[in-house]
């Protein structure tokens, strides 16, 4: 749930109030019939939204831990947001939001086809239906959308025209076909509309095709194109004295984010999510140093001493300077020295003094100082959680707070049919495990510590699945190997032997 | 008039007799409570560890790859997270990932642990011990810590009041010493078929003389 569709009706929203990634999907259009509310919805603009890289930050302002899952939580996120979107884009603005950004969108054609307005979860059954109710017009018209898009960045092997004309004879045959509306024709194979009508109505179909579902992979090929504010907030550094070592770099860099500080707050920007540093070397080739922070930080609050921004400034020089000193012992340069940089907020956000009453005090809490914590550190903490799956590479997923595709809810509405059966297979498991069974020569002797631990089937239906080839079978077993050790062993359908995992 | 004074300890004087549970003048006067106790839930191997894992001190555990001995450790980050307190398990071990559904199945509450991977982690997670946010801190095949990373680990262990546990890929030896760990344990599966029968720790550094014999079905 991580895309959100909007239109409204206010000049001064700004997106960017919500996330620092987001796209100008449809502009305003110009009319002369502004007479009445439906008329006007139909003429704004849609901006789509990407909410993931500040999920956990507004899961956190809605008041949702991360550490514990209430029952209530996606009630508090949605009415959190319900509010939030009404503050900022006003109450008539339309707002659907989906785990697809195809699927938010048809979901706003929709509402502003029937005069409707409001915020709508794509995972409600209001949701839910006002997507399965989309007709054939809303999407080749959205088709044509997307198809502008990819005209428009760029995708390669693509021609406007002839996707128009193939758009036209796919609606022909699903006038002739008496197909009423994309739902009732969700069953048809991808690969069969590739062969009637190409590449691109393909790609579109696969997102319709996964409508329910929250499969990353349905998002593929979607011409994000994000909006890239024309000022932008940078400060500039010309050095006296060439430097290369961090500790020199370190104390001439705080007064730069310092001085950037002022920038944002003359801004009223709330919090910052990346910052590009330029360097130009001596030899003037310049390096993009990406400084990035894992939760949307309150740069100006760390002022003057700008700790998380200097930590994290530090890790992505130690990263990309190494880099940079090889190619110019490649190119023989040795003496490759910092001679100036630039300094910009690449993503941020702004929060309006509406969204700062909301909000209160929350990010004191423990989970705010968990946040504060991670955007200090080069590596993330992850949080896991189970998910009620018997494949052990899908026995669990990291844990995104109030997410409403969240495998726990999952877990607790199977919990009374297969949680018993989970956790004693979880038992049974080793606490370590390779990322990718690694293949080994078939054990030999068996009477060295032996036992069997489990059968399992892969899951036949799945795409790509090792079904094909045989190995859909997986019989598990622990063994003593060759140093002592209890290894999670497994044989395939078609006989050969994996590790899997070490019981440490 | 010439002013009487105690003589004054240097601080990493004071952090080592602090480890050891001797209390200067100074460190008396900075710590007024007792420390937590972090328990495993078993009796005996809570009695082998003096009473629980003290908060503010550091252990160092040898537990040799493919034992099952992080059984043990499991049990004490269990009780923890059941107290609704933050664990950090940071995993340095070679090409290994945690698989979260054993580590709930053995009663870890996932809320309440955060994973790192890290063959480094002072290096890389040094703003860790600089809050007492986590009051558990695993440190799992650490890559080699030096003398002035225990020395800092066991300070900050200290300032912070957590646990910090070290769990080594090898035996430990009490010929070669640390100063910083106030508990030293070795712990091996006993062998018994692949499974095993349980569990053989032996205190190389603390108060238990005799070394504990823990049956697998009491864990």
């Amino acid at each position: 749930m991580f895309y959100l569709a909007l239109s409204s009706s206010r000049p001064d929203f700004n997106p960017e109030s919500l996330t620092p990634r987001f796209m100008l999907w449809q502009p305003a259009r110009a009319t002369g019939q502004l007479d009445d509310v439906n008329h006007a919805n139909a003429h704004q603009a849609i901006w789509l939204l990407d909410l993931r890289p500040v999920w956990p930050y507004w899961c956190h302002q809605a008041g949702i831990s991360g550490n514990k899952i209430q029952t209530n939580d996606q009630e508090s996120l949605h009415a959190f947001l319900r509010q939030a979107i009404s503050l900022l884009a006003g109450e008539e603005a339309l707002a659907v939001m989906d785990a697809s950004p195809w699927r938010a969108l048809m979901g706003i054609e929709v509402m502003r086809e029937r005069g409707l307005d409001g915020f709508v979860f794509g995972h409600n059954p209001i949701g839910r239906n006002l997507v399965n109710e989309a007709s054939w017009d809303i999407w080749f018209r959205l088709a044509d959308e997307v198809a502008l898009h990819w005209f428009g960045c760029g995708r390669e092997r693509f021609n406007l025209q002839v996707f128009r004309r193939q758009a036209h004879q796919m609606a022909q045959g699903m006038e002739r076909l008496g197909i009423r509306n994309p739902v009732a024709l969700v069953e048809m194979p991808a690969l069969a509309i590739r062969r009637r009508y190409g590449a691109a109505l393909h790609d579109l179909w696969l997102w319709t095709a996964n409508l329910h579902g929250d499969d990353e992979s349905g998002l593929i090929g979607f011409p994000w194109v994000l909006w890239r504010q024309q000022e932008s907030i940078q400060v500039k550094r010309h050095l006296d004295t060439p430097l290369l070592e961090w500790e020199h770099i370190e104390t001439v860099l705080r007064d730069d984010v310092d001085r950037l500080c002022a920038q944002l707050e003359k801004l009223g920007v709330g919090r910052v999510l990346s910052l590009e540093w330029r360097v130009v070397f001596l030899d003037l080739s310049c390096l993009v140093i990406p400084i990035r922070f894992r939760h949307p930080h309150d740069l100006p609050a760390e002022s003057p001493h700008h700790r998380t921004a200097l930590l994290q400034a530090c890790y992505a020089f130690e990263d990309a300077i190494p880099t940079a000193m090889g190619a110019a012992v490649d190119l023989g340069l040795y003496e490759k020295a910092i001679g100036s940089w630039e300094l910009l907020v690449t993503e941020k956000i702004i929060l309006p003094p509406v969204m700062r009453d909301l909000f209160g005090s929350i990010m004191d809490s423990g989970e705010g100082r968990l946040q504060e914590l991670e955007n200090r550190l080069p590596v993330p903490l992850n949080a896991y959680e189970v998910t009620s799956n018997w494949i052990p590479e899908d026995g669990y997923c990291l844990r995104i707070p109030g997410h409403s595709g969240d495998p726990t809810t999952e877990l607790k509405q199977s919990e009374d049919v297969s949680h018993p059966s989970l956790q004693a297979l979880g038992l049974r498991r080793p606490l370590f495990v390779y990322p990718k069974p690694r293949a080994c020569p078939q054990p030999v002797n068996h009477s060295r510590g032996w036992s069997f631990c489990e059968r399992i089937m892969d899951k036949w239906w799945r795409s790509g699945s090792a079904s094909s080839q045989g190995s859909m079978q997986r019989d598990y077993y622990m063994m003593r190997d060759e140093d002592e050790r209890s290894v999670w062993v497994f044989k395939d359908g078609s006989g050969k032997w994996y590790v899997h995992g070490m019981y440490n | 008039m010439v002013q009487e004074s105690t003589p004054k300890i240097p601080e990493y004087i004071a952090d080592i007799l602090a480890q050891h549970g001797v209390r200067t003048a100074t460190s008396a006067v900075q710590r007024t409570s007792d420390p937590v106790r972090f328990f495993s839930g078993n009796g005996a191997l809570d009695e082998f560890l003096e009473g629980g894992l003290a908060s503010g001190a550091v252990s160092e555990w040898g537990m040799p790859t493919g034992q099952g001995a992080r059984e043990i450790a499991l049990s004490i980050v269990g009780r923890v997270t059941a107290g609704e307190m933050l664990v950090l398990w940071v995993n340095g071990q070679d090409g290994l990932e945690v698989y979260p559904p054993a580590w709930s199945a053995r009663g870890v509450d996932l809320h309440f642990i955060r994973f790192a991977t890290a063959k480094k982690p002072i290096e890389l997670l040094k703003p860790v011990f600089l809050e007492p946010l986590f009051r558990l801190v695993v440190l799992d095949s650490p890559k080699h810590l030096s003398g002035e990373e225990w020395a800092f680990i066991a300070r900050q262990a200290r300032a912070m009041e957590v646990h910090v546990m070290v769990l080594q890929n090898f035996l430990l030896s009490g010929r070669r010493g640390n100063i910083w760990a106030r508990l030293r344990v070795n712990c091996r599966q006993r062998s018994n078929g692949v499974r095993g029968d349980g569990w053989h720790l032996e205190a190389v550094r603390g108060t238990a003389r005799q070394p504990l014999d823990l049956p697998a079905i009491d864990m």
